[in-house]
């Protein structure tokens, strides 16, 4: 009867004859997600019904009205407070029960409305917050093009003096082949002979250094997802430690206590590079007064993870801000130096590995940061 | 005529390959790897005509020049620099630097001319002192 009524009011009904039957079409993903729910029934009643679709599927949006014979102020309050959006008294008026089924409809549409907007803000800040990241690669990119120019500057200028050398000896070179020549000419193809391995040397390992920049800097400024697999930390921190060469190699002295290789660690080799850069230079600027300027690296391996900590001699974070050592835009640095993200990020960074990174006080002074990265092996532990 | 010249340069490549350059080209070519090295070697040798890179270990040739300014006068510095900010070039020409040359090199026809002419300085000088002690004959 109830059926007949609802069809007429243009809605589609699915019937069904006790708790357990509507628990069941109420959870399938194409299920009804208004329901008349009768208080008493076989198996499971209307409450338990309530309680378990909250409980148990506490994303879908339901609207569920219990409808029963009670009508006692408590029986109101156990049913809403079980899960139930509504309560509807036998006998109940036809108009009514409509006017509530669209409240449903209207609650159930503005839920669906406001999931929609929540999703579209998270993906925004997703995408702002990866934003945030490639940014603080980009200022990092601009710190370091000190040293991709001297890298790139410098075998190009030794391979056009060596172009050049072999350029002014070369005439000798084919009079020489050519017949008898002048003394000047002997002595001159002479010299090409006795110099061209060095020359030949140099030409190769200055082209091989300019194409090792380049493709560290392309796997460096690389955009778009994360490609995190088994990563040797040793070789990203020699990577990172390049990159920032010049800018760091006449103004702090890095002594670095590591194996030659360290066993492999979950990592996107790119945004480690960035972090162990973002450590370097902040180590870097933070010793900027100090007497001493000294940045050590050394490592910790444990069977699920390994260590790279650096300790600079530097005057320590004051005791005061180490809580907000890593919150955004915090920074000691005057203003124009330094963004206050690059913690921020690179902590963000590391948790996106499954690692971590810490700050604390040593011992001997200055400040301590510990990026800790899951082994390869031991990740799916 | 002294035609000595040195190179300072921490790179070992472009110390070699300009020495390989200016030595078939027919100077005496000292070789310094920091602006502390070439100060030793300066003491030992004095070269009238030096090309050094500006960023380097130890000293730099900022700080070299400085010393240069007082010991050595008359040597003559040509800078090469791969990564030269305003404030570099300012300081190496307040403190007496022929010329700044950028890193790469096209050819050496830029630094040719400059370690030429810096010769020809001392020549010039060189020839007058002559003139005036009156050492020269009436020919020159």
């Amino acid at each position: 009867m109830l059926r007949n009524v609802l069809e007429t009011w243009g809605y589609q009904v699915e019937e069904c004859s006790d708790g357990n039957e509507a628990f069941a079409c109420l959870s399938r993903v194409d299920g009804p997600r208004l329901a008349l729910l009768d208080w008493s029934m076989p198996g499971m009643d209307g409450i338990q019904v309530c309680q378990r679709l909250r409980q148990e599927h506490p994303s879908l949006k339901y609207y569920l009205i219990l409808v029963t014979g009670r009508s006692e102020d408590t029986d109101v309050q156990t049913a809403l407070r079980s899960g139930g959006d509504d309560f509807v008294s036998k006998p109940w008026s036809e108009l009514v029960l409509q006017a509530r089924i669209e409240v449903g409809f209207r609650t159930i549409a503005m839920h669906r409305t406001i999931d929609e907007y929540a999703s579209r803000m998270q993906a925004l800040a997703d995408s702002r917050a990866a934003q945030l990241v490639h940014s603080d690669r980009l200022a990092l990119l601009g710190v370091l093009a000190a040293s991709v120019a001297h890298e790139i500057n410098n075998p190009a200028s030794f391979l056009a003096v060596n172009l050049q050398t072999i350029e002014d000896l070369w005439p000798s070179v084919e009079a020489s082949v050519a017949g008898p020549v002048s003394t000047l000419h002997k002595s001159r193809a002479d010299s090409m002979v006795q110099e061209m391995p060095s020359i030949l040397r140099e030409m190769k390992d200055g082209l091989a250094r300019i194409r090792q920049i380049t493709s560290e800097l392309r796997s460096f400024s690389r955009t778009g997802a994360s490609c995190v697999r088994s990563v040797d930390a040793v070789q990203a921190l020699q990577k990172a430690m390049r990159m920032c060469s010049v800018r760091v190699k006449n103004t702090i002295d890095i002594r670095v206590d590591l194996p030659p290789s360290l066993p492999g660690a979950m990592a996107d080799e790119g945004k480690l590079i960035q972090v162990f850069a973002n450590l370097i230079m902040n180590a870097n600027d933070a010793m900027e007064d100090s007497a001493v300027r000294r940045l050590y690296i050394d490592s910790i391996v444990s069977p699920s993870h390994c260590e790279l900590r650096f300790r600079d001699t530097g005057p320590g974070v004051p005791a005061d801000r180490i809580d907000s050592l890593f919150q955004p835009f915090f920074t000691t640095k005057p203003v124009g130096k330094g963004t206050g993200l690059g913690l921020h990020i690179s902590r963000g960074i590391m948790e996106e590995f499954g690692g971590v990174l810490m700050h604390d006080v040593p011992a001997e002074g200055g400040a301590r940061f510990t990026a800790r990265l899951p082994l390869a092996t031991g990740a799916g532990s | 005529m002294n035609r000595r010249l040195m190179i300072v340069d921490d790179e070992e490549a472009i110390r070699d390959s300009l020495a390989r350059h200016y030595s078939l080209a027919g100077y005496q070519v000292e070789t310094a790897c920091d602006g502390l090295d070439a100060l030793g070697k300066m003491a030992k040798i004095p070269c009238r005509v030096v090309v050094s890179d500006i960023m380097m270990p130890r000293l730099d040739g900022i700080g070299m020049l400085r010393v240069f300014r007082k010991e050595y006068p008359m040597t003559r510095t040509i800078m090469i620099s791969g990564f030269v900010s305003l404030g570099n070039a300012l300081a190496c020409m307040k403190l007496g630097a022929e010329t700044c040359i950028f890193k790469p090199f096209e050819d050496l026809s830029e630094l040719d001319r400059d370690v030429e002419a810096a010769f020809a300085f001392h020549e010039r000088w060189e020839t007058k002192l002559l003139e005036l002690r009156g050492l020269k004959g009436q020919s020159g």
